[in-house]
């Protein structure tokens, strides 16, 4: 067990986890759980997952945009994901690799290494950011990387395996405000009108709770290929009833394709004022010095991350990237390697290059092991770790 | 900054050139509650009613301390990910710094900030550390203005410190007359879009722009100058003359738009302007500079000539050149042959500048991190107990 590596991905609205030598056949994230925490306001402490007291308490979420905030909503979670769900044995806990957001900061990165050594008693500890190993995972080691996460969507560039700092570009918004969005448009009385080809109303539904509506957002969400024809396919958009998996349906007309547009579109119908990922992807490759390499981010651009699986995205962005790009630039998406097994890559590409680069950092001995932290402190994590 | 290695070079942008890394403001609410967005991802995309703003004044100080403030907390706290109150900071000033600014960002950083200590060092100091040396001539070509000061033994000759207003934004401006002359004027990034209709065809078709400040648009135009500037720019080996029939290669340049610009002989005119003032009279929509406007080569001989006579040979020989407008091509060597031809016949010029184009613009920065992390630059901080027992202007006579 000592040559295990356990490879986290902590995200906003899921945490990641699996192990790292199962690859090439594993090649998903075994565990995938929610990354909310319920508190219970009566007494200390938290338990992830349900609850199993009496009174629900509050759910919360330790991660937000990236960043951990709170600590020990952290620790409960991370427990429970580790020992309970993947089955580390206290004693054994062998290796960890983590995925960390971009941006995020070297007192953050050490308290990490102060959790893993101190509390969980790990072997050695590896970070590196979601960016690079999501290039990892498509096999790559320069591109540009746009990750549509839960409450932020990252933007930013990698040459030769490092990631350039000021070249990272933090959207406001990700899949909550689409969610949100998705429960306003099902609340607009607009749609009690009957429909044009004479069918009766859509009746404006209760209120969505949050999960179904991620649900059906799931389910319905699709990106129109140009800005031209979404408004032409909104006009002539027809019924279609989904069906969730607790049996609920619900009919939607062109809510979905409003919603994937929203990622390209965020003023105008999410009230979110920056430009939209696209335009983010070409200012963060336009801030590079170099001309050329340049030139090789915008060959070179991947979209990962929960929201990469809405249908239509990566076309729609390669086209609104390819009209901001100068024609000699010729902008491209990476292609994804066929090797991959998993048809999900790009959903889970972060997670998926974390286990890539766990057997070769573990080959050359590349993670701080608990002798280094013991000699020098949480400061120790930053010699090796980029 | 202290010791921290990720730094971006971001930081050194905030202080050479506010407009690269500048802020926007909010114009519409009154001035108590403007709304400042900071930062290349606020100013990339087109957001109405938003004014663009340098916190810098006319000369080339920082003039207006809540955009200061902001800039600086958005470095801390949105691209670091640090808290002011847990780092020392080391910041670097431009070498004509005053010292009533200098006591104002002292308070800025012990109030505002909360910082434990501090330290403010002059640019070209700091420049000559990233190159090893303590004593050299600093030539920082840079956004607003190209400063020529004499550093002796790690502290900078006050007196010596010259200054002429030939550079990056002359020439961007030099740069976009040159394009609104040759073909249609320069429009900015947000004012069109670009629709794919055939593999490698694009349809322009323009975009309603009311609304959108003229600052930000100015500063969108001077971004697709500054590109122009960057790629076609090139110094002539010796002065420039734009005689008929002269045949200078051209080279093509694609703006934004998908227009091509083919240019020859305005690629070293553009260049000239720092060589020879008077040639911006050739440029359209350039106010003319004033007739004592110095060249860069007279510059640097008026900053040689006020330094003591036996430190002069050191000045000529070791001669730095940093900043980003130091990148053009081919202007070391005609530096470095105009200075020769200005110069006594017996003095040997010699200039250096890094081959990197990262340690070229961020000299300053980087000799700012070597400085930081020296053993025995430690004992030298401003510590916030020293602020509070003799406040600000203690700063001067520990900075110097």
């Amino acid at each position: 067990m000592a040559d295990a590596v356990t490879v986290l991905d902590i995200g906003s609205r899921w945490i990641k986890a699996g192990w790292a030598y199962n690859q090439p056949t594993d090649g998903e994230p075994r565990i995938l759980a929610p990354s909310a925490v319920y508190v219970d306001p009566s007494g200390p402490g938290a338990d992830p997952g349900v609850s199993t007291s009496s009174a629900p308490g509050e759910l919360q979420h330790p991660i937000r945009r990236g960043r951990i905030v709170s600590w020990d909503q952290f620790e409960s979670l991370a427990y429970y994901v580790l020992y309970e769900l993947m089955g580390w044995e206290l004693g054994n806990e062998g290796n960890i690799m983590i995925c960390e957001p971009v941006l995020t900061g070297r007192s953050d990165r050490e308290t990490m290494a102060q959790l893993m050594f101190e509390v969980f008693n790990v072997t050695g500890i590896f970070c590196q950011d979601q960016a690079v190993l999501s290039l990892y995972a498509v096999g790559r080691t320069n591109g540009l990387v746009v990750d549509l996460g839960h409450d932020k969507i990252d933007v930013a560039t990698v040459a030769e395996g490092m990631l350039i700092p000021s070249s990272v570009r933090r959207l406001d918004f990700g899949g909550a405000n689409l969610t949100q969005y998705l429960q306003r448009l099902l609340q607009d009385p607009q749609r009690a009108q009957p429909q044009p080809d004479g069918a009766g109303g859509l009746h404006p539904t209760q209120p969505l709770s949050d999960d179904d509506a991620e649900a059906l957002k799931a389910l319905c969400a699709r990106c129109a290929e140009t800005r031209a024809g979404f408004t032409s396919a909104v006009e002539s958009a027809a019924a279609e009833t989904f069906r969730l998996p607790d049996g609920q349906e619900f009919t939607v007309a062109a809510e979905g394709l409003r919603v994937g547009e929203a990622l390209f579109q965020p003023y105008e119908l999410l009230g979110v004022r920056g430009p939209n990922i696209a335009e983010a992807a070409c200012d963060s490759a336009a801030c590079l010095h170099d001309a050329l390499l340049r030139k090789v981010m915008f060959e070179n651009m991947l979209v990962v991350g929960g929201g990469s699986v809405i249908p239509g995205v990566t076309q729609r962005f390669l086209s609104e990237a390819r009209s901001l790009v100068p024609a000699a630039a010729n902008a491209a998406l990476t292609p994804i390697p066929e090797y991959m097994p998993s048809p999900n890559v790009t959903r889970d590409a972060a997670w998926v290059g974390g286990s890539v680069l766990a057997k070769v950092a573990l080959l050359q001995n590349h993670f701080i092991v608990k002798a280094e932290y013991d000699e020098a402190g949480p400061g120790a994590v930053h010699r090796r770790c980029a | 900054m202290v010791a921290n290695r990720r730094c971006n070079p971001q930081v050194v942008g905030i202080h050479g050139d506010g407009g690269a890394n500048g802020m926007d403001v909010d114009s519409g609410s009154g001035k108590s509650s403007r709304k400042l967005s900071v930062g290349s991802q606020a100013l990339a995309a087109k957001q109405l009613g938003m004014e663009v703003q340098s916190p810098f004044g006319p000369d080339d100080l920082y003039a207006d301390w809540e955009l200061v403030e902001a800039l600086y907390g958005h470095a801390l706290r949105d691209r670091l990910s640090v808290k002011p109150e847990e780092f020392a900071l080391l910041l670097a000033e431009p070498s004509h710094n005053t010292r009533a600014n200098r006591e104002r960002l002292t308070e800025l950083v012990f109030e505002g900030f909360g910082a434990p200590a501090l330290y403010i060092a002059r640019s070209a100091m700091l420049t000559s550390f990233a190159t090893a040396r303590q004593t050299a001539l600093v030539v920082d070509l840079g956004y607003r203005s190209t400063t020529a000061a004499a550093v002796q033994d790690g502290y900078v000759l006050q007196k010596t410190v010259t200054r002429t207003p030939l550079a990056g934004q002359i020439l961007n401006s030099a740069a976009q007359a040159v394009a609104d002359a040759k073909y249609t004027p320069l429009r900015a990034r947000c004012s069109f879009t670009r629709q794919e209709v055939k593999p490698g065809e694009f349809q322009v078709t323009p975009v309603d722009t009311t609304g959108v400040s003229r600052s930000f648009l100015l500063y969108q135009v001077e971004q697709v100058a500054s590109d122009l500037k960057e790629s076609t720019c090139r110094a002539s080996e010796a002065r420039f003359v734009e005689m008929e029939g002269q045949n200078i290669p051209t080279t093509v340049y694609e703006l934004p738009d998908g227009q091509e610009l083919y240019l020859g002989a305005e690629r070293f005119n553009m260049a000239e302007v720092l060589f020879q003032p008077s040639f911006v009279s050739k440029f359209n929509g350039l106010t003319p500079l004033a007739s004592d406007v110095r060249s860069v080569p007279e510059a640097v001989l008026s900053c040689i000539n006020k330094c003591d006579v036996d430190l002069r040979k050191d000045m000529y020989s070791g001669a730095i050149l940093s900043g980003g407008t130091s990148l053009m091509a081919g202007l070391k060597e005609r530096l470095e042959k105009d200075v020769g031809e200005l110069s006594p016949p017996a003095a040997k010029v010699k200039m250096l500048a890094a081959a990197n184009q990262i340690e070229r613009r961020f000299s300053t920065w980087i000799g700012g991190s070597i400085l930081a992390s020296l053993g025995s630059f430690q004992q030298l901080w401003m510590s916030k107990k020293e602020y509070a027992e003799h406040g600000a202007p203690l700063i001067n006579r520990k900075c110097p």
